[in-house]
């Protein structure tokens, strides 16, 4: 036996969870070597005085106080605003994709046209947003439930408003508004998106 | 997901779920049950009681900021003394990079401030562990008394876990030396 794997068993030696043959073997390597001597002795002598020391011991003072004075719920700056800016954002997607339905031109509307419309716009947000959602899932733990609940919430009225514009321009393909209402659209979420993982590393 | 995946998949403490929600008295419930074992821990790895009570105070307000993360798959106790570790390791790190404060912390009358010097027998031990060297002692109180393995101590600690068990039987041979003097 060497003086390593020694080591290793002396613990349990001491604690007598040690099988007998293990016991054995290691009290013969210690019978001819003076360091794992001077370690098993250590070792029993130091486990009962160790096992009766104060599990608790009171702090000399109160501490509360100054604990409880330090415990403000972190706010999130800036997810009032993101938050209000979605509603909004829905808020204006309706009304305004509804009027620029109206006077959209029949003629410049075909499918094919539509989907390719609203891949260009689309362009890169969607690899961004997957990307920085994959990041977000990483850091999840460190943000507070209600933090996360607010970007879950905020994440799905920004996927409405994307959703019925996209549905608008893929029906008038050659309307400009609605092109930078499904740009704006996708620039929220990667927004919030961003915001969201900064809050998770700085946590 | 939320706030419901995280409550359902704990034991069910509801004081811990209302602290866990942002109840600043549930929280103190936790506070006032754990704070012994705490500042035991502080005191024994920092050596003083002043420094002790700071960190208790830090390991507390991080614990509070942390809640949310912890899921109860390890026991509360057990997710608060990692934490305390962590928080006490990581102020050495940065402390002793600040300055050398940490020098001071081998003077074992510095630890008996937070002591009842009427416990005799535990006192003798309790004072030569202050008189280790900050490695030692370290490990020393994490394997020994906190029972934590030479693994946990390594990753914790961030050293080899060969470092941490060279580093406790050093400790062991230097606290027997003293005692039987
Ligand atoms: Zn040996």
């Amino acid at each position: 036996m060497t003086c390593e794997s020694a080591r290793n068993l002396i613990d349990s030696y001491v604690a007598g969870t040690l099988a007998a043959r293990d016991a054995l073997a290691l009290e013969e390597h210690v019978a001819v070597c003076a360091e794992c001597t001077i370690d098993l002795a250590a070792a029993g002598s130091l486990a009962g005085p160790v096992r009766a020391l104060p599990r608790r011991m009171d702090p000399p003072g109160d501490l509360w106080p100054a604990v409880r004075q330090r415990l403000v719920r972190k706010r999130t700056p800036g997810w009032g605003a993101l938050a209000a800016a979605a509603v909004l954002l829905i808020a204006l997607t309706s009304v305004v994709t509804a009027l620029l339905l109206d006077r959209r031109d029949a003629t410049t509307a075909s499918l094919a046209s539509g989907a390719a419309a609203v891949r260009m716009v689309e362009a890169g947000y969607v690899e961004q947003a997957l990307e920085l959602e994959a990041a977000l899932e990483q850091g999840r733990e460190r943000l507070a439930p209600e933090t996360i609940t607010i970007v879950e919430r905020n994440l799905d009225v920004i996927a409405k408003a994307i959703a019925e514009s996209r549905a608008a321009l893929e029906q008038d393909p050659a309307n400009q508004d609605l092109r930078i209402l499904l740009r704006t659209g996708h620039e929220q979420r990667v927004a919030l998106l961003e915001q969201a993982v900064r809050l998770s590393r700085e946590l | 997901m939320g706030v419901h995946e995280i409550a359902s998949g704990m034991n069910a403490d509801p004081g811990l779920l209302a602290a866990q929600a942002g109840d600043p008295d549930a929280f103190g419930t936790l506070y006032h049950a754990h704070v012994g074992r705490i500042f035991a821990l502080c005191l024994r790895l920092a050596g003083d009681s002043r420094r002790a009570e700071e960190l208790t105070q830090d390991v507390f307000v991080r614990a509070w900021e942390r809640l949310s993360s912890f899921r109860g798959e390890s026991a509360f106790t057990t997710w608060l003394h990692r934490l305390a570790v962590n928080v006490v390791l990581t102020d050495r790190r940065t402390a002793w990079r600040r300055s050398r404060r940490f020098e001071l912390t081998d003077d074992p009358a510095a630890f008996e401030r937070g002591v009842d010097r009427s416990e005799g027998v535990e006192l003798d031990l309790e004072a030569a562990i202050s008189r280790l060297p900050e490695g030692a002692r370290t490990v020393f109180v994490l394997h020994d008394v906190e029972g934590f393995t030479h693994d946990e101590i390594a990753d914790m600690a961030r050293i080899a876990a060969g470092t941490s068990r060279a580093q406790l039987f050093r400790a062991r041979r230097l606290l027997r030396g003293w005692l039987e003097r």
